[in-house]
């Protein structure tokens, strides 16, 4: 049984989520389920379809409700906007389970986000890690649109997929791509700075959380024996892991917003 | 029944159905529905939020099935979850017990 209220129902929870239409992570295909099977059981007790159908919608509450409750669930309750968190007890609260990430590539959308579709996510993934020639031009004028960077976990099955900067596109083009520039560009130059100090040890790249349609990532490295942490973008933070091959990983907490295969 | 007292309390009423074995999350739902005798009147939807949250917790766990060729998520109790249902459900006996003394002195 699928509707046309049931779609709509769910382009609005997608819409309050802040996801991209077409794309069904876990709590979408979960509540698409729920509707349906709804439905199923008020039609066996002799409900008319369409009725069944509006009495599923009306029980299952608004996709606001949803949507606010899901990505409260989500967020990082324990970091303030701009307080610190005590680094100690971070490190250690952090080591729970953590999905891990590869690069897929860099990807560009000419869609603007809220109309790309499912299937962009492959058509218009544009540089691999595979080495090959390649035109800045290309990235700066070739395309139209918004890049993105898309991960995968370790089976493949689950993609997720963050837009980002042309910049920062560039950047992580180039290294995936095993290109070198005659001078250090900006990330080459913070991942030198990283791998330069000896006391100094960079663990590892977490995408943390999701928060009013912006990912947020962090640096873990090591100080002299220390945890410490440094907040930053997702796709600076790809952009240095990839240049010193430290493991890429999303908090278990966010596997809500990746899109299962 | 008002919604916001079942609200505080669905994290332990959903801990406690899923002591009878792994569900999914609408079969939750009916059990919920069919123990209470409707009784407990909730937005369903906000049932999955808090699923997703007790398996951050570490409470549940969960994995992918399929059911008429959609996905469906099934959602089992974790050894933590076991110890946090007993602890919760005591400290919820003993505050009911403790109101109908009060109420019924």
């Amino acid at each position: 049984m699928e509707s046309s209220s049931i779609v709509r129902y769910l382009d609005d929870l997608r819409k309050a989520l802040g996801i991209t239409p077409g794309f069904s992570p876990r709590i979408v295909l979960e509540i698409q389920d729920h509707l349906i099977s709804s439905a199923e059981t008020h039609v066996q007790n002799g409900v008319p379809e369409e009725l069944a159908i509006e009495l599923a919608i009306e029980e299952i509450g608004s996709p606001r409700t949803i949507a606010e409750a899901i990505l409260l669930t989500y967020s990082d309750e324990s970091s303030g906007e701009s307080t610190p968190i005590p680094l100690e007890s971070r490190a250690i609260t952090r080591r729970t389970s953590m999905i891990a990430l590869n690069v897929v590539g860099i990807g560009w959308s000419a869609k603007p986000y809220d109309k790309m579709q499912r299937s962009d996510l492959e058509t218009n993934l544009t540089f691999k890690p595979s080495p090959q020639d390649l035109d800045l031009r290309v990235i700066i004028e070739g395309f139209e649109g918004n890049p993105f960077v898309l991960m995968s976990d370790e089976t493949g099955d689950r993609k997720l997929p963050i837009f980002i900067g042309v910049a920062e596109a560039i950047a992580i083009a180039l290294s995936l791509q095993g290109i070198n520039t005659n001078r250090p560009m900006t990330h080459d130059l913070i991942a030198r700075l990283l791998s330069s100090l000896d006391d100094l040890q960079i663990e590892r790249v977490v995408i943390t959380r999701l928060e009013d349609k912006t990912f947020y990532a962090q640096l873990e490295l090591e100080h002299s024996g220390e945890a410490v942490t440094v907040d930053c973008r997702p796709s600076d933070g790809i952009a240095v892991a990839i240049r010193l091959g430290v493991p890429i990983f999303a908090e278990e907490a966010l596997e809500g917003v990746f899109i299962a295969a | 029944m008002r919604k916001d007292p079942v609200r505080g309390q669905l994290d332990l009423l959903l801990l406690a159905i899923l002591s009878d074995g792994p569900a999914h999350g609408y079969a939750v739902i009916q059990e919920l529905h069919e123990r209470s005798n409707g009784a407990f009147d909730l937005h369903e939807g906000t049932v999955y939020p808090a699923l997703h949250k007790l398996e951050t917790e570490g409470l549940l766990s969960s994995k992918w099935s399929t059911a008429g060729g959609r996905k469906r998520r099934i959602y089992a109790l974790s050894q933590k979850g076991r110890t946090a249902l007993q602890l919760q459900a005591r400290e919820w006996s003993g505050f009911v017990s403790a109101m109908r003394k009060v109420l019924e002195a």
